[in-house]
């Protein structure tokens, strides 16, 4: 079996091991000169060895460096070197996506990066929802351009503050339930996330900006500024809000103060208690701050909040599209004028307020006639006015009234009826 | 009637009237210099100087104002799906520039600048500004040779402050 073994295997080792073995006897065999020559052949060999090795790591050294070389700028920097004013010229044509590349390619190009962030186009939002959960978190909700954003600011902690992208179909469902509303706990927003939600927020331009279960106060306000600082929205709404009590007189003025600079045309406010900031001037101011708006106020309502606006008010009330509170009492002898103007001139629209006393029918003729227009009909019974009166066909317009001596709450609803007609609805109430 | 435009290099160029107009800092000049359309001794005796536009510059600046000298003043700015601000550059402005290269376009910039010749000026902003679009930061700098001066820790704290989204 042992004849089967690869021989010259076994012997070069036995070799070996006897080499090693032998060695001094085979240094003696050599001759001393050529011992020598051997030794200075092998020093020879081990600086010749040596250098090798030190010039490979050279070369290993110099090919380190020719990669870096590669990310090294091989030609001039021609774009650097623009004038400021033309590079923030350039950089103000580019997204907040690509002023973020350019903040991390150069010291100035940083700079100048920030600097036109200022002007940087934003993404388009459609909305904007910032929803409080508990005392401590806000819920911000970005709809643009089919994606959600979705973010939670910590009180007194952004680390959580990057927001992450949803598909709409993954988006959580929005807290719209009125009947779970709970009012929380002033709250105390650290400058942090102000500073972060502001940075955040700076890249979209929202049509819509919804509050929802939010506790208003000084440190909120501090907040809103930030987030609608030179932003205009189509609507404000606060939706299940409330002005804390801590809210400062300074604290309401800058509220309104929001509200103008945002010029909304739709301002809804639904709060659960009274709002005090939306008094007789405000009412007058934001009357008069543009056409078609709608203004609707949801709140508590008694004798003590009701709102009697003067006449300036009046005579802007045409440019109510939609005009919903309850707690507002105008004056009967104002209000059928613009309502038959609107219906002239086909304005659709939803009023709902109080009114002084009844409509009668003297005071239908009284503004047909202001207005020019002929009444081609009209009929009383029993408490309900009918009057058939149309632009184009005398049908279906009635107002339907009470008896009740004192304030009513009357809606008038001027809706598109069919044929091209338009229709007054009236109501009274209690 | 012509104008004469001087360039840095000792350079000389007629112009058209209404192409040296085109420049409000020419307009400007000659204003400064009461030279008017119609006084052709005053054209003809003065040359503007032009020391921050070399000759090679200024022939590219003329043949660009030679095919715009009959344009309409048009909307400067538009707004795209994106919200990115953009600048229509036509496709006659498109393949003229394409041409210059990349160092060439930054003085043909300086002098649009300089001379203050706004569609041009656009143009090329625009140009550039497109050529970064949806670029990295990496991708620039190698794009356009530019070497970074700041240290990780500085970038990583830029990052950390425009961060907003985890995709």
């Amino acid at each position: 079996q042992r004849s089967c073994l690869p021989l010259p295997f076994i012997d070069c080792k036995l070799h070996f091991i006897a080499s090693e073995l032998n060695g001094s006897a085979h240094q003696e065999a050599v001759p001393e000169d050529q011992m020598v020559k051997t030794r200075k052949q092998t020093r020879d060999e081990e600086v010749e060895l040596g250098r090798r090795q030190v010039e490979r790591t050279k070369k290993a050294g110099q090919r380190v460096k020719s990669s870096k070389d590669r990310r090294q700028p091989k030609g001039e920097d021609y774009l650097s070197n623009l004038p400021s004013d033309c590079l923030l010229d350039v950089l103000e044509r580019l997204s907040y996506r690509d002023l973020d590349a350019m903040a991390t390619v150069s010291r100035r190009l940083s700079s100048i990066a920030a600097a036109s962030r200022q002007r940087a186009p934003r993404a388009v939002a459609e909305r904007l929802t910032v929803v409080q959960y508990g005392d401590r978190s806000f819920d911000f909700r970005i709809f643009a351009q089919g994606s959600i954003y979705t973010g939670r600011f910590t009180n007194n902690n952004c680390r959580s503050a990057l927001l992450s992208r949803v598909s709409v179909r993954k988006a959580l469902p929005e807290p719209t339930s009125r009947r779970n509303h709970l009012i929380f706990k002033p709250q105390s927003i650290s400058g942090a996330i102000t500073t972060r939600a502001a940075q955040i927020l700076q890249r979209f331009d929202f049509r819509r900006c919804a509050l929802e279960y939010v506790s208003i106060d000084d440190n909120f306000l501090s907040f809103l500024e930030e987030v609608t600082a030179s932003r205009s929205f189509i609507t404000l709404e606060l939706n299940a809000c409330y002005f804390d009590t801590n809210l400062s007189e300074e604290g309401r003025e800058r509220f309104l103060s929001i509200i103008r600079s945002a010029k909304p045309w739709k301002l809804r406010l639904d709060m659960p208690y009274d709002a005090p900031i939306v008094d007789e001037n405000f009412l007058d101011e934001f009357a008069n701050s543009g056409k078609d708006l709608h203004l609707h106020l949801f709140a508590e309502d008694d004798e003590s909040t009701r709102r009697r606006p003067s006449t300036h008010f009046a005579e802007a009330l045409p440019n109510f599209r939609n005009l919903v509170m309850l707690s507002l009492t105008l004056d009967t002898n104002w209000i059928m004028l613009p309502l038959f103007k609107r219906l002239r001139d086909k304005q659709e629209g939803y009023w709902k307020f109080r009114v002084t006393r009844q409509i009668q029918i003297s005071d239908i003729n009284a503004a047909l006639d202001a207005i020019g227009l002929l009444w081609p009909q009209a009929d009383y019974d029993h408490g309900r006015i009918m009057f058939p009166y149309g632009m184009t066909s005398p049908q279906g317009h009635y107002i339907r009234s009470t008896h009740d001596p004192t304030e009513f709450i009357v809606t008038f609803n001027t809706i598109p009826a069919s044929f091209g007609q338009w229709t007054l609805v009236a109501s009274f109430s209690n | 009637p012509n104008v004469k435009l001087v360039t840095s290099d000792n350079e000389e160029f007629v112009v058209d009237f209404r192409i040296a107009k085109m420049s409000v800092t020419v307009s400007r000049l000659m204003e400064a210099m009461n030279m008017s359309e119609t006084d052709d001794a005053s054209l003809l005796s003065n040359s503007i100087p032009l020391p921050n536009v070399t000759k090679a510059v200024m022939a590219r600046v003329i043949e660009w104002c030679e095919k715009h000298k009959n344009d309409e003043p048009k909307e400067e700015k538009e707004n795209d799906k994106r919200g990115r601000t953009t600048h229509v550059v036509s496709d006659w402005d498109k393949e003229f520039l394409k041409n210059d290269e990349f160092g060439r376009l930054c003085q043909l910039m300086g002098a649009a600048n300089y001379l203050e010749i706004k569609g041009l000026f656009n143009d090329i902003s625009q140009t550039i500004a497109n050529m970064i679009h949806g670029k990295k930061s990496d991708e620039i700098a190698e794009m356009f040779n530019i070497h970074c001066d700041l240290t990780e820790a500085e970038k990583k704290e830029i990052r950390k402050k425009t961060a907003w989204c985890e995709d």
